[in-house]
């Protein structure tokens, strides 16, 4: 069967290996970022933008639990001691206001922004599943022989990222490893596996 | 990080005639925001609010013309967002069992004076940042020279009078072009641009200053400005005509600029909003395996200057 799906399911927290909730942090997002939920994110002069997919030494973060808000500038509206959300609190606005070029208007329901960016950190603790795919088109059926081999990531035509099994050349192109099938998906086409971050991928490792 | 018994060695055995307590026995402000900001409760996650200007002056029909259509201008929204803010602390189960005095049972109002603390400085730097980050619905700073109006450069062409009042075509200030302290001079300035006051479209409005907020340590000079009968600093017969303004002074302990001061209308006439959205919660929890007392405070809230009108500030020279 062909493989390379248009798009992938988002990558997700499932597990920790402590049993408890995972740890997320929230920093700063960096300007003009428009990656989406499940994106693997890293830090770059203290702001959070999408993972360049080639930097396997240190270089993912963690993964991004919700869309990117598209800010005017790095870290946008956070708040310092004391302070509030600043204006105008959301990435989405539309048109302009009369005379007034910095007020904005802000769609009914438009995400609100904080300056922030809910990541689920890469550390040793945390399990992530994902879809697994082929950027060559080859077919990807994962097995239970594939448990502890690494593979590498790679986005889809969609903006979601998968597990690539065309990326398996360790210490090059692989940033996480296998743990094992996923409890429904088990062995079928491009199902979803549970995996960890490599602590070399690890931007920050805990 | 947890409380345990090596840290608190004096806990452990009777003997000291007294303990005092700063969280329990230094007596506590009143809360002062609440005299300034109005105060709202939200359910959801942000609220929104949308400003209109309505319609500028009615122009001559002449005979058998046809009348001159307008509209509303809708303006700009802003948002605001409340903040989870929480502080917990762990005290062994054995520090619990052995403290001598309570003193680790009264953890909890000690994180309650904390959270009391966050509360108003989250308010009152909203004027304390009002020169700068803090903006109002129209995108520029709450204290600001020239706040732009809806009905743009024409709005303040027909407004009589207030040509020595703005800088620019177009805006209306509740801050001085240059900043002056907290003087004869300054409230005057400030009265007269609450009495110039207009609405989007240059109509006149009416906004009076009701109190001037000042710093603690401005309070003598508040007393001999606003309350002095004949004009302050001066050996002359004048009379002191901040008199007929019928202002008042507040201090706040929360201000960080010793020379900013600031005027306010009354409540309702102005914007300044303390928005809740979680009132403070405490809790307290055993962990399980160590049988440690957690406990904690959460509150989320924020605030807001939805609109700049109805106050003013000058950030001293």
């Amino acid at each position: 069967m062909a493989s390379l799906l248009a798009i992938h399911i988002p990558i997700e927290v499932v597990e920790t290996k402590s049993n408890t909730t995972e740890f997320t942090n929230t920093p700063q997002e960096d300007a003009a970022q428009t990656f989406l939920e499940g994106t693997p994110v890293q830090l770059t002069a203290g702001f959070v933008g999408a993972w360049d997919g080639t930097t396997v030494a240190a270089g993912i973060y963690g993964v991004a639990e919700e869309d990117a808000h598209n800010l005017a500038t790095p870290g946008q509206g956070a708040p310092g001691p004391f302070g509030i959300v600043g204006f105008p609190g959301t990435g989405t606005t539309f048109g302009k206001v009369p005379n007034q070029p910095d007020a904005v208007n802000i769609p009914e329901g438009a995400p609100a922004s904080l300056g922030y960016i809910d990541v689920a950190e890469a550390n040793l603790d945390t399990i992530f599943t994902a879809q697994t795919d082929n950027n060559t088109g080859a077919a990807t059926t994962p097995t239970i022989a594939d448990i502890g081999s690494q593979f590498g990531l790679t986005v889809d035509a969609n903006g979601y990222w998968y597990v690539d099994f065309a990326k398996v050349t360790v210490g090059t192109n692989t940033v996480v490893v296998m743990t094992g099938l996923h409890p429904i998906d088990g062995s079928i086409p491009n199902a979803r596996i549970l995996f960890q971050f490599t602590k070399a991928a690890m931007q920050i490792v805990i | 990080m947890s409380m345990v018994r090596g840290q608190y060695a004096q806990l452990m055995a009777p003997g000291q005639r007294k303990i005092f307590l700063q969280w329990n026995e230094m007596m506590q402000r009143e809360l002062q925001y609440p005299a300034v900001f109005n105060i709202e409760t939200i359910t959801s996650m942000y609220k929104d609010e949308l400003e209109f200007a309505g319609t500028g002056p009615m122009p001559l029909k002449p005979e058998n013309t046809p009348l001159y259509y307008t509209r509303l201008i809708q303006g700009g929204i802003i948002r605001s967002i409340p903040l989870t803010y929480g502080l917990a602390a762990r005290s062994s189960f054995e520090l619990h069992d052995d403290d001598q005095y309570g003193v680790i049972q009264q953890v909890p109002k000690a994180l309650a004076r904390s959270q009391r603390f966050t509360e108003e400085m989250v308010a009152w730097n909203i004027i304390n940042l009002g020169f700068s980050t803090v903006k109002s619905i129209d995108g520029v700073s709450l204290f600001n020279n020239q706040h732009p109006l809806l009905g743009g450069s024409v709005a303040t062409s027909y407004s009589p009078g207030i040509g020595t009042i703005i800088s620019a075509p177009g805006t209306y200030p509740n801050r001085p072009a240059t900043d002056i302290d907290l003087s004869f001079a300054g409230i005057q300035l400030m009265t007269n641009q609450f009495q110039g006051m207009v609405d989007g479209q240059g109509l006149p409005v009416t906004y009076f200053p009701k109190s001037i907020l000042i710093h603690f340590t401005n309070r003598f000079l508040a007393r001999e400005l606003l309350g002095s009968p004949g004009k302050p600093g001066t050996s002359t017969n004048e009379i002191n005509s901040l008199l007929g303004e019928d202002l008042g002074y507040m201090i706040s302990n929360y201000l960080t600029a010793i020379g900013a001061w600031f005027a306010l209308c009354e409540k309702k006439y102005h914007h300044l909003k303390f928005v809740w959205r979680q009132k403070p919660k405490t809790d307290f929890d055993d962990d399980f395996d160590t049988k440690a007392l957690k406990e904690s405070v959460v509150a989320r809230f924020t605030a807001v200057p939805d609109n700049w009108l109805g106050v003013w500030g000058s950030n001293g020279p």
